[in-house]
């Protein structure tokens, strides 16, 4: 069974401000309004979501409650505010991650029940209202790999691989500990 | 006023090595000096050479070398390298260089290589320790590896993210062919590493530093500010210049150059200066 937790800064994410700052700075006709930033863990585990909140529960450097906040994922993107902002999220995964094996390891031998951790960054791009998805997607997908540069950012085209993903409205979430 | 050729040596916000470099400089007989990453491109026209130094620019936010490679500055950076002009970024500087696109620099402007998290059999995350380096096979046509021989040089690393990756079409021949191979990890005596700890990080081709195809540019993962003198050299360290290292009295210890120094005294003599 796979789960998929999404963990994010209670204050204001550092590299989302960055992000934004950069984007406006040098491709402003593509920079979005707000940027959002989550850490995503994708677990496969044989244990049901409670054991995985256990698991979650005792690992600080997955989910640290004093600074963020967690919900699991029943979609592909985390529910945002309804501010009236035109959401799209780029998924950035390293091709070949040692912190995912990493993890992998640990919590397999830890007995958890858990047989892989895949982690990745999710940069939900907030456009102006009235955006269009087609447009969202085009500029998300403008931003997202860094081919040149002046063109793209937040991945690299050699060791990442980036996928762009629109909301649908379908999201929903459970809230796990540190909320 | 000085006629030594100048030598500017940017410091982003988080840069942590810019002083000791632009000393290194100075030592060898350029002037080295420090620029912010907001000075006007018009204050460093004047200048002979660049050198990106290490550290954590922008916090290493979205990625190591990400954000610093999108300033305004990094543009009299490319310009300039364009020309031909020198151009060195260390440790995190490298990392600037390979997200700017001026290395490998086959398309130039074009992202074709990455500095990925350190992962090798063996070991994963960050890692500081003193491994060799040797120059690659047309290395010397470089300003900065002019005067390397083909011995061991030992220097520091302190990275996490060092591993050079290549699109999967990239060979180590296509490499050499390309001029690209400025640096390559060995063991003490020279030979090419194979593996864990010889190549720290499970770098592409045991890769240290990589050129562009004029060779004015390069990008390195070891800190050769960090061994420019004897004195910094551990004295557990195999080989020669651990041995040097040992038998170094105080005075020698003072004024004896350490393994780092070639790379500044090649842009020295590169720029015609005379020792």
């Amino acid at each position: 069974m796979r789960h998929v937790l999404a963990v994010t800064l209670k204050s204001p994410d550092p590299a989302a401000i960055t992000a934004l700052g950069a984007l406006a700075g040098f491709m402003p006709g593509s920079a979005p309004v707000r940027i959002l930033r989550y850490e995503v863990w994708e677990f496969e585990a044989e244990c049901d979501r409670d054991s995985i909140v256990r698991t979650v529960d005792r690992y600080p450097d997955i989910l640290n409650p004093n600074k963020q906040r967690g919900a699991f994922l029943d979609a592909e993107l985390p529910p945002v505010a309804g501010d009236g902002l035109v959401w799209a999220g780029v998924r950035v995964v390293d091709n070949s991650s040692g912190a995912s094996e990493g993890w992998t390891s640990l919590l397999r031998k830890a007995g958890t029940g858990i047989s892989s951790v895949k982690l990745s960054v999710l940069w939900m791009l907030g456009y102006p209202p009235g955006t269009s998805a087609a447009d969202a997607e085009r500029m998300a997908g403008e931003t997202a790999v860094a081919v040149g540069r002046t063109r793209g950012l937040l991945a690299n085209p050699v060791s990442q691989a980036a996928s762009i993903v629109l909301m649908d409205g379908s999201s929903g979430s459970d809230t796990v500990s540190g909320v | 006023m000085s006629a030594r050729p100048r030598i500017a040596v940017i410091q982003f916000p988080g840069s942590n090595c810019e002083y000791e470099t632009a000393r290194c400089l100075s030592d060898a007989g350029l002037e080295g000096y420090v620029r912010r990453w907001n000075t006007p491109a018009s204050e460093l026209e004047s200048c002979d050479a660049f050198v990106l130094p290490g550290g954590f620019s922008f916090q290493d936010r979205i990625r190591a070398g990400a954000v610093a490679a999108k300033e305004r500055v990094t543009d009299s950076v490319f310009e300039a390298a364009c020309a031909g002009k020198p151009v060195l970024g260390i440790c995190n500087g490298a990392q600037i260089l390979v997200e700017c696109g001026l290395v490998p620099g086959w398309e130039c402007g074009r992202v074709e290589a990455a500095l990925a998290s350190n992962h090798i059999e063996g070991r994963t995350g960050y890692l500081s320790a003193w491994i060799n380096v040797v120059p690659g096979p047309s290395a010397s046509r470089s300003p900065w590896l002019g005067l390397a021989s083909s011995a061991a040089i030992p220097l520091p690393i302190a990275h996490a993210e060092g591993r050079f990756m290549f699109s999967p079409d990239v060979d180590r021949a296509r490499l050499d062919e390309s001029l690209a191979t400025g640096l390559v990890y060995a063991d003490s005596s020279g030979a090419e590493a194979t593996g864990y700890p010889d190549n720290p990080n499970g770098s592409f081709g045991a890769l240290a530093g990589l050129l562009n195809p004029a060779g004015n540019v390069l990008a390195m993962m070891p800190h050769p500010e960090r061994a420019f003198n004897l004195w910094q050299v551990p004295p557990a360290l195999p080989g020669p210049w651990g041995d040097a290292r040992r038998a170094a009295g105080r005075e020698e210890l003072r004024g004896n150059p350490g393994p780092g120094r070639v790379f500044f005294e090649s842009l020295a003599a590169f720029l015609g200066v005379s020792r």
